[in-house]
């Protein structure tokens, strides 16, 4: 695999100096990570990169500093791989944090300047950045009725105390081994508090589950994992999340992919996902005061019409829970549940739900 | 009817003095700085058309020399030494201290002591008793004790260094009255807002009888009504900046002159009888100092303000007088040099006769008086340019008007008629080679020494007519260097003067605002107005005969003529300054490219180096001539500059 990421590296910086000899100027082309470059796949379910590419010159003033970024993060890929170390995403900002002579510049001022640069190097060498010895910060935890290597270490995840394993950034096969298990399916569950509170009701125990929470909006690790839990062991993904815009994104980030990493989707997506809540359909389920709703934003609102437009949110019940939360104005939290009781969640909600199959697909 | 002839007019029933004092607005002394810089105005003035006179006449003389086959370098080196070379010099009457008893409303003066920056210039009306006068003035000490005896009392002066301003201590001591001797204290008067200005010039010199009469009698040598660029035009010169400062301060105006280096200098010190208008020469001597070969030196002194308008003044006559060089030398001893950038005299004006089309009334009634003509047919042939016989005869039967009439029997009805018929007579346009220009590359040359721009464009427009009166315009933009950003400045001149007063009112203001600067590329808020930016706008005017606004020759007339033809010399230079500027911008924003990949080419050569395990000399080397033969122009300085940073 190091050899497959040094040589296409190499390949890369031959293109460039060779344009540089011919007195060209010189470009890397680079596919384009946007919606307007992405389509959705429906016999797959996943959102799917398109072909488009853009070019990156470095004789144009607007593109020249992302062009000398490029191959800066591609040098330091190489040193990494040569000297066979392994950093996050945070070290290599700082160590191309360098001042640009003569200038109040620096090759890289903030974080978010480098990761997009990473991103780009990723799809244009095909690469993971796992593969260019690269790490995101990891968040996230697993509990349940499993037992795995990691790193060479055995972990019963049955005895991980309140906090339960965290979940590395790299979960690749060489990494994360499974072991045995008799969980029948995965829940993903959106707010980490929602999680802490399954986890103390020992839910995975009763329900027979694997609960996992990526706090907030899940890692490529998670997903990873999630991935290779649904398709290396057969177990069903089941999401769990607030029931609003942003949380019926998370979902489908999890099931179609990403529009940012779309040329991932086939590694991280798991398309058979299914959606149990919260929905604010549920308020007449489960007879939760409407009053216990947090009045839609004007963001809100902007972005719930914006999933009712995306291809993969175009089924008739997702248009219908869309369209109720706009006509309620409502959304509500996953610890809305605990106004019935603390333990509703874990006793009545989940396992009602679970059980009648309501999910939304 | 102009100030010459009202003053003529009306000098003969009232003083010259209270004339003066009611027309002082015409005459460019109604306020204390305008008073100072118009003296200084006039003698300079003077100054330049005494060299140009001069050098005139040597040029007549070089040519006959020439014909005849003669050697002239002698003529040759005289034109040389006759290039202008004018001192101004504006003193703080202050410096000079009266000495006072003190203290007292009845002072009595014992005598004058001439201090310039606590040094003795000058003693007058007292004894020197610890040394000699001499040793005095050739002292270099500034702080020194002198003993003076005067009125019969024994003083000594003191300087008092505790003080910020030079201020002298007199003591009167060994005071003898009877036997016995009393102290008594004086101290130095000063007068603040007089000012002692001294211009000198390598000019012919004057000779002594006519000093008096050209200082000491207002309205001597009358330059009116000639049809000549001149820069007086209207003649009341000299003189009254001499009544003014006598009226002022009292004191005499003091001319020191020499025509011919054998000879010593003259000195008069000259005023005017207010009553008679006749001058009273006050001292007469020779100075034994005057420095000049030749040439004249006018000192007067009159109550004044100093102003920053003074220098102003002197630089931008030395733009339009490129063969002079000037010298002013502040009321704080600072020395301007305003440099000669060309050793050729300007060509001499012709003088020509007026033109039927803008002949004015009283003019024409004063020529028909004066005329030596006797008949309507030759006065119309003989007096005025571009009358034929033809177009005489055709005038006179317009005008209903006998052609062997004798012209001073004209009525003032008669004359009425026949100024119509002149107006609308089908004539050719008066002769315009009577004008002399500074041409458009000495304009330029002299910008660029006193401005220091970055970039200078100049245009000269051929001469027109308003009125049957030739006129010329000649235009320069300067831009960028040491002219500062904001709201342009506007330099006004007529015939080789500066304008520096009533901007708004004049020709040349107005036909800058009415342009459309952005379209040249400029910031004009609003299209309209001065425009802004680093940028100086010269505007000179000359003509035969300049269409002031008022009697204070200090704005130019709008006729539309004009104004077209400024608006027509400026679109010139605007469009050569446009040219200048896109390239600029062309050039800046390739550099500016250039300096962002150079910033990072540096990088690029590690990164590549390294994914490539190349010699980092070896990739520099690729990149760098890559960018070399798509900058090749702007390269290099960059790269040292990056360097040097």
């Amino acid at each position: 695999m190091c050899m497959k990421a040094k040589e296409r590296l190499r390949k890369l910086a031959e293109e460039v100096f060779e344009q540089f000899e011919n007195g060209e100027n010189p470009y890397i082309e680079i596919p384009i990570r946007s919606l307007r470059n992405v389509r959705f796949d429906p016999e797959k379910g996943l959102i799917m990169m398109g072909g488009e590419k853009m070019k990156r010159y470095f004789l144009n003033v607007s593109h020249a500093k992302k062009f000398m970024q490029t191959l800066m993060v591609a040098s330091f890929v190489k040193k990494l791989l040569d000297e066979k170390v392994t950093v996050d995403m945070r070290d290599l900002f700082y160590s191309l944090k360098i001042p640009i002579p003569g200038t109040k510049d620096n090759v890289f001022n903030e974080q978010n300047e480098s990761d997009p640069i990473v991103e780009d190097l990723e799809v244009t060498l095909d690469l993971l950045r796992e593969e260019m010895n690269l790490k995101a910060d990891k968040k996230g935890a697993m509990v349940g009725d499993m037992v795995i290597v990691d790193g060479g270490d055995e972990i019963d995840l049955r005895r991980q105390g309140t906090g339960g394993w965290s979940i590395p950034s790299k979960v690749e096969q060489d990494v994360i081994q499974f072991k045995e298990h008799t969980a029948k399916f995965v829940l993903f569950v959106e707010k980490a508090a929602v999680w802490e509170r399954l986890n103390e009701d020992k839910f995975w125990k009763k329900m027979d589950c694997l609960i996992v929470t990526g706090k907030g909006q899940p890692s490529r690790g998670i997903r990873r994992l999630l991935h290779r839990m649904r398709y290396e062991l057969g177990l069903p993904v089941i999401v769990f999340t607030d029931a609003d815009p942003w949380g019926y994104y998370i979902y489908s980030v999890v099931k179609q992919g990403s529009i940012n990493l779309a040329f991932l989707s086939q590694k991280l997506g798991v398309p058979d996902a299914k959606f149990v809540g919260l929905t604010t359909q549920d308020m007449h389920k489960f007879d939760i005061p409407k009053s216990l709703g947090i009045k839609l934003t004007q963001q809100d609102i902007k972005r719930a019409q914006e999933l009712l437009k995306y291809e993969w949110f175009k089924t008739k019940e997702w248009q219908e829970e869309i369209n109720h939360m706009l006509k309620e104005g409502i959304k509500f939290e996953q610890q809305v549940l605990s106004n019935k009781s603390i333990r509703f969640v874990s006793e009545t909600y989940l396992p009602t739900k679970l059980e009648q199959k309501d999910f939304l697909p | 009817m102009t100030i010459a002839e009202e003053l003529a007019k009306r000098q003969k029933k009232i003083s010259v003095a209270e004339f003066f004092e009611k027309n002082r607005h015409l005459l460019g002394f109604d306020s204390k700085p305008k008073a100072l810089l118009s003296a200084i105005k006039e003698a300079v003035d003077n100054s330049l058309d005494a060299c140009e006179e001069m050098a005139s006449e040597i040029m007549k003389k070089m040519e006959r020399l020439k014909k005849k086959g003669k050697d002239i370098s002698k003529l040759k080196e005289m034109l040389r030494e006759i290039l202008p070379n004018i001192e101004v010099r504006v003193m703080k009457a202050s410096d000079r201290w009266e000495i006072v008893e003190n203290p007292g409303p009845e002072e009595r003066m014992v005598g004058e002591v001439y201090l310039k920056y606590g040094k003795i210039v000058d003693v007058v009306g007292m004894k020197l008793v610890s040394k000699s006068k001499e040793q005095i003035l050739n002292s270099s000490r500034r702080a020194l004790q002198y003993e003076f005896e005067a009125d019969g009392y024994r003083i000594y002066v003191k300087r008092e260094p505790a003080k910020e301003i030079p201020f002298y201590s007199v003591f009167l001591s060994s005071v003898k009255e009877g036997e016995k001797t009393v102290t008594k204290r004086f101290s130095l008067r000063t007068h603040v807002s007089r000012y002692r200005i001294w211009v000198e010039d390598n000019g012919p010199g004057i000779v002594k009888e006519q000093i008096p009469p050209i200082f000491g009698s207002l309205l001597y040598g009358s330059k009116f009504h000639r049809l000549k660029q001149a820069r007086g035009q209207q003649g009341i010169g000299i003189s009254a900046a001499v009544l003014y400062g006598q009226l002022t301060t009292g004191k005499p105006a003091r001319i020191t002159s020499r025509t011919n280096e054998k000879e010593p200098a003259i000195c008069i010190e000259v005023q005017i009888d207010t009553l008679t208008n006749k001058p009273e020469i006050v001292f007469e001597g020779v100075d034994e100092h005057f420095k000049q070969k030749h040439g004249t030196r006018v000192e007067i002194e009159l109550e004044g303000t100093y102003s920053i308008n003074v220098a102003k003044f002197l630089k931008r006559t030395s733009i339009v007088n490129p063969h002079a060089q000037i010298t002013l030398i502040t009321p704080d001893g600072k020395k301007h040099v305003f440099k000669r950038t060309s050793t050729k005299f300007p060509k001499e004006p012709k003088e020509i006769k007026p033109h039927p089309h803008g002949i004015e009334m009283g003019i024409l009634m004063r020529m028909l008086r004066t005329t030596k003509s006797r008949t309507l047919l030759s006065f119309l042939t003989s007096e005025f340019s571009r009358v034929g016989a033809n177009s005489a005869k055709h005038i006179l039967e317009k005008a209903k008007l006998k052609p062997n009439m004798d012209p001073r029997s004209l009525t003032r009805e008669q004359a009425n008629v026949l100024i119509k018929a002149m107006h609308e007579a089908n004539l050719s346009r008066p002769p315009t080679d009577c004008l002399s220009p500074i041409g458009a590359e000495a304009l330029k040359k002299s910008v660029y020494a006193e401005l220091n721009p970055e970039f200078v464009v100049t245009t000269k427009r051929e001469p027109n007519v308003y009125r049957g009166i030739p006129f010329q315009v000649e235009v320069g933009i300067a831009y960028g260097g040491n002219i500062k950003e904001g709201e342009a400045r506007l330099l006004r001149f007529a015939n080789k003067i500066p304008l520096m007063w009533d901007a708004s009112a004049c020709a040349i203001t107005n036909a800058v605002k009415s342009m459309d600067w952005r379209r040249y590329g400029l910031n004009q808020p609003g299209g309209q107005g001065m425009p802004s930016g680093p940028i100086v706008i010269i505007v000179h005017f000359l003509s035969a005969w300049v269409p002031y606004t008022s009697e204070g020759k200090t704005a130019i007339a709008n006729y539309p003529v004009i104004i077209r033809e400024i608006k027509l010399a400026l679109q010139e230079c605007a469009r050569e300054l446009k040219k200048y500027l896109t390239k600029k911008y062309v050039m800046e924003r390739k550099k500016r490219k250039m300096f962002i990949f150079l910033k990072y080419s540096d990088f690029l050569v590690d990164a590549l180096s390294n994914l490539l395990d190349l010699r980092k000399e070896e990739v520099g080397k690729v990149i760098k001539k890559v960018l070399k033969e798509r900058y090749g122009d702007v390269y290099e300085g960059e790269r040292e500059v990056k360097e040097a940073s």
